[in-house]
């Protein structure tokens, strides 16, 4: 008996390595994760401090906004805790813990988009692609900044993507887009990105 | 291959996603061309670039006082949210609805199942706790755990949006949820029995693959 998942496996992307420390170190996560779920806060503060890198780390990359990310990455954790009952552990905390960070991310840019309107992060790629203010390029523009001035939609798929190393079905499970608009924010962002650093 | 042709194939060609025959003609126009050379060579920059980025960023103060301030006891969850979307709705409504059409219909043409497998209209659909099937009685199969993975991580994701939901719809989708696992645990208890059914597999395959779709539906449908 033998069944093929298509593609649908989310996991910590290319990064993820596998090893016996890996092994050594998911064993140690379930213990932790029981504990938790059993209600023990001092094993929850432990898989916090494991886990809050990589959580604030996706965070900021989306949000664009540290207060931002500090607030989703707090709400990330406390729902992690309410819902610790819905995670039967067949895949690694980090990487439940990571998916349920991403889509908050996420919910929270659209939330802010419909709220605020545009502001400095905007759908439209025309606010990157306008030609450089009257004194003329910026110099030294880094990858970072760089980033933080993509449309939402397009970093969050380069991010995920490219820094990540997720693979475009993981994002499209992740995000809830189609796979084929996963490639085309991802060929957006690399050329605006390109375009950016190239001034 | 124009370089236009080569501009829109870029990524493919980096990432290694380009078939044999097109990954030969890039690589000719590429050799010949020095103005797609220097883009494959921007690109490639980027990428690495990317992948030098740290993936771990520690916040600029600890956030755990705050969220230790938020932990409630550990309870299971009960009450509803409020309802906000029609197309969420309605999208989640038809997809639980074909779920359980879907699998009553599978269920029904199975007559020469070993174990009998119970209707899933039997299920019990007034108990909507969102704890689908408790830890002692999930026992799954070794060769279901690519699925388990997979279904793990898109409950990630509906939980992500499951605020954001009508109280309707997180009592369809979760009821529904809950009659797929039921569902599943009797066919698994089946092919415990009868473990070289091959009929039993494709039924647990075919489950396991919906529940996925619903799932994946769902989240897709609050994006």
């Amino acid at each position: 008996v033998s069944f093929v998942v298509q593609g649908v496996e989310v996991g910590l992307g290319r990064r993820a390595a596998s090893s016996a420390a890996d092994v050594e170190r998911q064993a140690r996560e379930q213990a932790l994760v029981r504990r938790a779920q059993a209600g023990d806060r001092d094993a929850f503060e432990q898989l916090y401090r494991e886990n809050v890198g990589r959580v604030y780390a996706v965070c900021m990359r989306i949000a664009c906004d540290t207060s931002v990310a500090e607030e989703i990455t707090q709400d990330a954790f406390v729902r992690a805790w309410q819902r610790l009952d819905s995670f039967r552990g067949e895949s690694a905390f980090a990487s439940w813990m990571y998916t349920l960070a991403v889509n908050l991310a996420l919910t929270e840019r659209r939330t802010r988009k419909r709220r605020e309107g545009r502001v400095t992060a905007t759908d439209d790629p025309g606010a990157f692609e306008e030609p450089p203010a009257a004194h003329g390029p910026e110099p030294g523009m880094d990858l970072e900044r760089a980033l933080a001035k993509l449309p939402p939609g397009a970093r969050s798929v380069f991010v995920l993507h490219d820094v990540q190393g997720h693979r475009h079905d993981e994002i499209a499970a992740m995000t809830g887009v189609a796979t084929g608009t996963s490639k085309a924010q991802l060929h957006r962002a690399r050329r605006l990105l390109r375009e950016a650093l190239r001034r | 291959m124009t370089c236009a042709h080569v501009q829109e194939r870029l990524d493919d060609y980096v990432d290694g996603l380009l078939g044999e025959a097109e990954f030969q003609e890039m690589e000719l126009h590429l050799h010949d061309c020095p103005e797609c050379r220097e883009q494959e060579r921007e690109l490639r920059a980027l990428l690495a670039a990317a992948a030098a980025l740290p993936v771990e960023i520690p916040p600029s103060r600890d956030l755990w006082p705050q969220i230790e301030g938020r932990l409630g006891p550990r309870v299971p969850r009960a009450g509803w949210r409020r309802f906000t979307g029609s197309a969420w709705t309605l999208a989640a409504l038809a997809a639980a609805a074909a779920v359980v059409l879907a699998l009553s219909t599978t269920l029904r043409q199975q007559p020469r199942l070993t174990t009998p497998v119970a209707p899933v209209a039997e299920a019990p659909r007034e108990d909507t706790t969102p704890t689908l099937v408790p830890a002692a009685a999930w026992q799954p199969l070794p060769a279901e755990q690519g699925y388990l993975r997979a279904t793990e991580q898109l409950l990630a994701a509906y939980e992500a949006h499951r605020s954001e939901l009508a109280p309707e719809t997180v009592t369809v989708v979760e009821g529904n949820l809950k009659i797929i696992d039921a569902a599943l645990a009797q066919i698994r208890e089946a092919l415990r029995k009868d473990p070289t059914s091959t009929e039993l597999s494709r039924l647990l395959s075919a489950t396991h693959e919906r529940k996925v779709q619903v799932l994946r539906r769902v989240t897709r449908a609050a994006a």
